[in-house]
């Protein structure tokens, strides 16, 4: 309806693109891996916590064994790891990498030190185990005399002391310490003299306490402050940095994304209205069109009303002209009527005479009574017929025999035929099928173009005066009625004149004849045209289609 | 023309939808921690090797083809199992490795058995994960000499390994999928069921008294100060020759004594290798990275002085022997002792 109409599509499919983009960028960090990033962050912490936990237990000396540690590392290493691969999170921006990188050297560093310290750990327990039970065996033991009394009691200066080492490596008693291991190496140590067997450390020699109790000295501050190190490793506090700024990161991201969400229900509000719009306006061009579509209707029924008048104006038409047939042959029709009455007369007359003489043979009598009757129907019959056709009645289809009615038709003209010396040839199909017409303006279109051919043959003075009426098939649905004359005929450039309306060659004559003739030819759906006769007369052909239904048009 | 834009139109839907519920299928796994560790405080310092071993089967049955196929090695000679001998206590059983392609064997051969229960692989600890120290192997001039340039189209002219490799793994026969099928075949080779580990997990006579009394001096005498963990050692790093050195009395120290020393170039790492691991140690002598001692009972005997100090007694090191034996494990349900008297 207007010329704008190719904007739509590029204004749909540019919404539906917008829509698209907007719906991509709105989108959320994928909440899986979102939550997968927090669950690798607060892992971490809690892993370091219990990594804290272990080497506490550690230090106290009642840590079993060091799996635990390093499956801690090794979880460690796996989730920074997986957090830098970006398993859990997509594209990271440099400062997140940036606080993860932090971290992973740290744990590297923490690694380290975790290893130094398990070595450390490792040997100090197993001598700090040595001299609980050497001096634990030395305090059973009973049979300690001499220099191995001596011995049993610096050893029993010496495990305070040394259990003071343990607990403050950084104190002075490391010195008091050193001191008592150098006189405990001085001392000339007999073998000890059967030991029970439970007393095993007793049997070691007297070194082995020295070279443990130095290596306790030697190793434990540097252990305790691999310790110290570890603890106050600030990996807790570096999570908790690479958490804050992911979390920033995230906060920036989904208010991004909200942005893009807002845009998107915009677009969406846009879309919709468009589609709105579009779809008020079809419904406008819907009610146009059924606007439009009543008119038509409106139109084809008054179209129909005016046919119908038409059609009735036509009938009546016809029947004026019928009317004036009528007036036309009532001489005709006036001797056709006399020969019956005056055969009856006759008959009756004789009937009488042969009654009052009374020499009459009855079977004569009857014979001549069946000739009056016969007589006298003849007589109602051309009555019926002349009262049918001037009758005022609608148009009334009947299975008819084209060929009996042409010849009832003629049968009327009989006398003005014969006393224009016309010879009547019939030559007639036979059989014809039987068809759906009007009889009357059957008939009545015979005797229209009878008489005019009669008028032709008596205005033109000619040896012949010969009319022939045929029927023929030329199609299996058609019947045509030709009706040739040997008068003046027509000429070719009037033919198509002649079925005009007041065209007429005569004096006396309106000129409708023809026409009527052709109106109610195609009334019954067939055709009405001249050619020229074989010698100078004219042939007049119509043709009636063959039909066995009623046709909408004369119901 | 109206139909065919209404089948777009249907298509386009369908696609949206298809595009939405993907993203709702496709969500990222959540990360899962196997928290599942033995409490450090439990009473025994050691704890049983678990009986599942967490490895795809399939995978590590073609990972196991790999390990006993000599197409590994450049020249066709060598396969892993040549020096893990499955059937003995994967290992060798020799002092060095044998002198492979004219070169003298460095380091004695370590068990492949419960490998993967160590915190680090290596005498000295050089390896992380396996897929290093296979990587590693496959190069070593000394050892496999190949390349994965070499290696790969051998393997690719095999029909059964391409198959087989298609059918377990998405991207087929790669560098990737080859060393983690020869990785979670490693994996796999784990021997639970020791008898300690019976002991531990409450069979209380698994043990003998005299293993038990073994056990006990084993702790006392303070072995367990590093040989601890479910691998009975094997998760720290410890000097060798804390009291007296080790080496004393040797002309000639190798490249290979000096242990972590070499990764680290630390003078405190001299002489320090990686704790191992005391699981099957009875069938898997000889002893130490140089394959120096071929008895465990001298093998104790030679720990107790350099490592702890002490001069264990004929009586305490024949105990502690008996308990170290109590620590072989079972191979595909078979103790791996019966190997040791087989062979």
């Amino acid at each position: 309806m207007t010329r704008k109409n190719w904007l739509h599509t590029p204004i749909i499919v540019g919404l539906l693109a917008a829509v698209t983009y907007l719906f991509i960028y709105g989108a959320s960090l994928d909440p899986a891996q979102h939550v997968g990033t927090l669950q690798s962050i607060s892992a971490l912490q809690r892993i370091d916590a219990g990594l804290g936990r272990d080497l506490l237990l550690a230090r106290s000396g009642i840590l079993r064994h060091y799996d635990s540690l390093n499956r801690a590392i090794a979880e460690m290493n796996e989730l920074v790891e997986r957090l830098q691969s970006g398993q859990t999170a997509s594209a990271l921006p440099p400062q997140v990498m940036q606080r993860i990188g932090a971290v992973s050297a740290n744990i590297e560093q923490k690694e380290n030190l975790v290893e130094r310290f398990k070595t450390g750990n490792a040997l100090l327990l197993n001598s700090w185990a040595y001299f609980i039970h050497r001096s634990r065996e030395l305090s059973q033991w009973n049979k300690v005399e001499g220099e191995s009394a001596e011995q049993a009691a610096v050893m029993r200066q010496l495990s305070p002391i040394m259990m003071r080492v343990f607990r403050h490596p950084q104190g002075d008693v490391s010195g008091a310490a050193a001191a008592l291991l150098d006189r405990l190496e001085r001392m000339d140590i007999p073998e000890y003299l059967d030991p029970p067997i439970d007393l095993i450390l007793l049997n070691s020699p007297i070194e082995s306490i020295v070279t443990h109790g130095r290596l306790i000295l030697n190793l434990t501050p540097q252990w305790d402050s691999n310790f110290r190190t570890l603890l106050a490793s600030p990996t807790a506090s570096l999570i908790d940095t690479l958490r804050d700024s992911y979390l920033e990161h995230h906060k920036r991201i989904e208010y991004r994304a909200s942005l893009h969400r807002k845009l998107l229900y915009i677009v969406s509000v846009l879309l919709l209205v468009h589609l709105i719009y579009l779809i008020s306006r079809l419904q406008a061009n819907k009610q146009a069109l059924s606007g439009l579509n009543a008119e038509l209707v409106e139109e084809i029924k008054e179209r129909k009303q005016a046919e119908k008048t038409s059609r009735r104006h036509q009938s009546e038409l016809a029947h004026t002209h019928r009317l004036s047939m009528m007036g036309e042959m009532a001489s005709g029709l006036a001797h056709e009527l006399s020969q019956p009455l005056t055969a009856i007369n006759n008959y009756t007359k004789g009937c009488m005479r042969r009654l009052q003489q009374a020499n009459g043979e009855q079977a004569e009598l009857l014979d001549a009574m069946g000739k009056v009757s016969s007589e006298a129907h003849r007589a109602g019959e051309i009555i019926r017929w002349m009262r049918s056709f001037v009758q005022k009645a609608e148009p009334q289809t009947a299975r008819l025999d084209v060929n009996a009615a042409i010849r009832e038709a003629i049968d009327l003209l009989w006398h003005d035929l014969q006393s224009q010396g016309i010879k009547t040839n019939f030559e007639l199909a036979k059989p014809l099928p039987p068809t759906l017409a009007d009889k009357i303006q059957i008939q009545q279109i015979v005797l229209n173009l009878v008489r005019n051919s009669m008028d032709a043959m008596n205005g033109h003075d000619c040896a012949r005066r010969d009319l022939t009426i045929c029927t023929s098939i030329p199609a299996d649905d058609t019947i045509e009625v030709s009706i040739r004359d040997s008068g003046h005929g027509v000429p070719a450039d009037l033919r198509e004149n002649i079925f005009d309306s007041f065209f007429t060659t005569r004096t006396d004559g309106l000129g409708l004849g023809l026409s009527i003739c052709r109106s109610l030819v195609e009334i019954h759906g067939g055709q009405l045209w001249v050619t020229a006769g074989a010698g100078t007369g004219a042939t007049f052909h119509f043709t009636i289609p063959v039909t066995t239904e009623t046709s909408d048009g004369h119901a | 023309m109206g139909r065919l834009r209404t089948v777009a139109c249907l298509l386009f839907c369908f696609a949206q939808l298809g595009w939405i519920l993907s993203g709702e299928l496709s969500a990222a796994p959540i990360v899962r921690l196997d928290g599942a560790l033995a409490n450090p405080l439990t009473s025994e310092p050691i704890y049983p090797i678990p009986f599942e071993t967490g490895v795809d089967e399939n995978k590590a049955a073609l990972g196991g083809r790999l390990f006993h196929d000599s197409i590994l090695s450049s020249d066709g000679s060598l396969s892993c199992a040549s020096c893990h001998n499955l059937e003995k206590g994967g290992h060798d059983g020799l002092p060095l490795s044998l002198p492979y392609r004219g070169e003298t064997g460095a380091i004695n051969t370590l068990t492949v058995f419960n490998s993967a229960l160590n915190f680090r692989l290596d005498w000295r600890g050089h390896f992380r994960t396996f897929e290093e120290l296979t990587d590693d192997i496959l190069h070593r001039t000394d050892l496999m000499n190949t390349t994965w340039a070499e290696l790969l189209p051998k393997l690719r002219a095999r029909k059964d390994y391409v198959e087989d490799f298609r059918r377990l793994y998405a991207d087929g026969l790669t560098k990737e999928s080859v060393l983690n099928a020869i990785v979670e075949f490693q994996r796999s080779l784990l021997t639970p069921n020791a008898r300690f580990d019976q002991y531990l997990r409450g069979t209380a006579d698994a043990l003998s008294d005299d293993e038990k009394r073994g056990y006990e001096l084993f702790k006392d005498f303070g072995c367990v100060s590093c040989h601890q963990g479910v691998n009975v050692g094997g998760n720290l790093f410890q000097k060798l020759g804390i009291f007296k050195d080790y080496f004393a009395g040797r002309s000639t120290i190798t490249r290979a004594d000096l242990g972590r020393m070499l990764d680290t170039g630390a003078e405190r790492d001299r002489y320090v290798f990686r704790v191992p691991s005391l699981r099957n140690v009875a069938v898997t002598a000889p002893y130490f990275h140089d394959g120096s001692v071929a008895q465990l009972e001298a093998a104790v005997r030679k720990m107790g002085e350099i490592q702890l100090g002490i001069s264990l007694k004929k009586g305490e090191i024949d105990l502690i022997t008996k308990f170290l034996g109590t620590l072989t494990g079972e191979f595909q349900g078979r103790s791996l002792e019966i190997n040791v008297e087989i062979n």
